[in-house]
């Protein structure tokens, strides 16, 4: 194109275009596409929600309903209603601490709290998923892991159980995730006797 | 009543060790009295074994996997040698797998964000803990503004050590406590002289020269700071005050220091106490 024939308006758009780089027209066109594509391709997608209804006593004959249509719900209902990772870490530890603090009221000399202890855990060990989500909840996920790794293949003390349920306690109680936290946490987890450098003791095999 | 004052592999194996560490460590401290370190053993921590865990938390941010990490740091690349920084990837490897074998396998870019996580809260803690569990006393007159360890907004870890100003009489109380304790430091030179060729090895062929070139300097004049890393455990030695019980895992080189000073000595035995050209940690 000859630029003769150009405005200087023209010229700039031209340069924002040819330079390669983020610029905010390109980031207003690369908006305006990906709105066009959505509305016109992908249609947001509904979703009808069914509860099952049954009864171990009396089998298929059962009076009323057997299905129950809870509601029907957009894409975006949803994706809100899951949260982000982080509410989504908040309700999972505020569950394991409810877990945790009934375990700990259990005399360690009944089944029931070794059982319970198995359980805590494991769900300890799932909060794998997390790591990522953000530099605070990975470290958070990565001393309670250590916490799981100390009573592999042996007995959880009480005051190790107790110990989680108050480090959980602050997550759960926190207003902000910051690495004072993080801090209060490893503090809580020690006094349980949870040590935070236990990997460090694999070292020594290691020199 | 005995009080023991830290020398940094004792306060490094109390404060960033396991606790079989931290508790082989506590059996050379006395029972009863005070624990105290001191600014110049903190300012030998973060220069050396604080420095390693925070390089090989941002060295991790080179790779895109634990696995990877791993392989370059067992490479025989020089930067992952001080302090057998490769020994802590190994020690994670261990502990990788034994979570693994009960929770299921992690992804590689997990493994590599956990170490990071918890690299991050060991340094953050450790400087903090060494602040925080011990009186600090400051004879030397060594810098006593370090700042903390900091994560930046790229993540890395940074913290600033004004190393460049070691030496310099503006900055550096080092050559006042040499012109004051003249005597001792030549006495230790003089006296790690006359070792057997058996027990000088080149650090302590380094201290002597160390020693020598501090004392060699006019009031005023500034010195190599490199010649006050060399001598860091004769100076430790020498700044342990009286009525205090050097505290070490680094027999080899504070037995002959403590015997020239006439100073008490108590000798943590641990698995990593003097080893042959690495760093007691």
């Amino acid at each position: 194109m000859d630029s003769q024939t150009l405005s200087q308006t023209s010229r700039q758009i031209e340069a924002l275009l040819d330079s390669g780089e983020k610029n905010p027209l390109v980031d207003f066109l690369r908006q305006e596409s990906s709105h066009q594509i959505e509305a016109k391709g992908a249609v947001p997608s509904n979703y009808d929600i069914f509860a099952i209804r049954r009864n171990d006593q009396f089998g298929d004959e059962i009076f009323g309903p057997k299905r129950l249509h809870v509601g029907t719900y957009s894409e975006e209902t949803l994706y809100g209603a899951a949260g982000s990772p982080v509410v989504r870490f908040r309700s999972v530890i505020q569950a394991l601490k409810v877990r945790v603090e009934r375990t700990a009221s259990v005399s360690p000399e009944e089944l029931e709290y070794g059982h319970q202890a198995a359980l805590v855990w494991a769900e300890v060990g799932r909060l794998k998923e997390f790591i990522g989500t953000s530099s605070v909840v990975s470290e958070i996920v990565a001393e309670l892991r250590t916490a799981r790794f100390q009573f592999l293949g042996k007995d959880t003390p009480t005051a190790a159980m107790r110990a989680v349920g108050v480090a959980l306690g602050l997550v759960t109680q926190a207003n902000r995730f910051d690495t004072s936290l993080v801090d209060r946490l490893v503090e809580a987890l020690e006094e349980g006797g949870i040590d935070s450098l236990a990997p460090d003791a694999l070292r020594d095999s290691h020199g | 009543m005995a009080n023991s004052f830290l020398d940094s592999s004792v306060l490094i194996g109390l404060v960033f060790r396991h606790a079989g560490e931290r508790a082989a460590c506590r059996t050379a401290l006395s029972d009863d009295g005070a624990t105290v370190s001191s600014r110049y053993v903190i300012f030998e921590v973060a220069r050396g074994f604080l420095r390693s865990l925070i390089a090989l938390h941002n060295y991790s941010f080179e790779f895109d996997s634990f696995a990877d990490l791993h392989r370059a740091a067992h490479s025989g690349q020089q930067r992952f040698r001080p302090y057998s920084m490769h020994t802590w990837l190994g020690a994670f490897d261990d502990y990788f797998a034994v979570l693994e074998a009960e929770d299921g396998v992690s992804s590689e870019v997990l493994k590599l964000e956990e170490l990071r996580a918890k690299l991050r809260v060991w340094i953050r803690r450790g400087w903090l803990r060494m602040h925080r569990d011990f009186s600090l006393l400051n004879e030397i007159d060594c810098r006593d503004d370090l700042a903390p360890p900091a994560s930046r907004g790229d993540q890395r870890v940074d913290q600033r050590l004004p190393d460049e100003e070691c030496g310099q009489p503006e900055a550096c109380g080092l050559q006042e406590f040499i012109r004051s304790r003249k005597s001792d430091v030549e006495s230790v030179a003089a006296g790690l002289e006359t070792l057997p060729p058996s027990q000088k090895d080149k650090e302590t062929v380094n201290r002597i020269e160390g020693l020598r070139h501090l004392l060699g300097k006019s009031p005023g004049e500034p010195f190599v700071g490199r010649q006050c890393y060399n001598c860091g455990d004769a100076l430790i030695c020498m700044e342990a005050p009286i009525g205090h019980t050097i505290a070490t895992k680094n027999r080899r080189h504070f037995e002959p220091l403590a015997r020239i000073l006439s100073k008490p000595l108590a000798v943590a035995e641990t698995a990593r106490s003097t080893i042959q050209g690495v760093p007691p940690v």
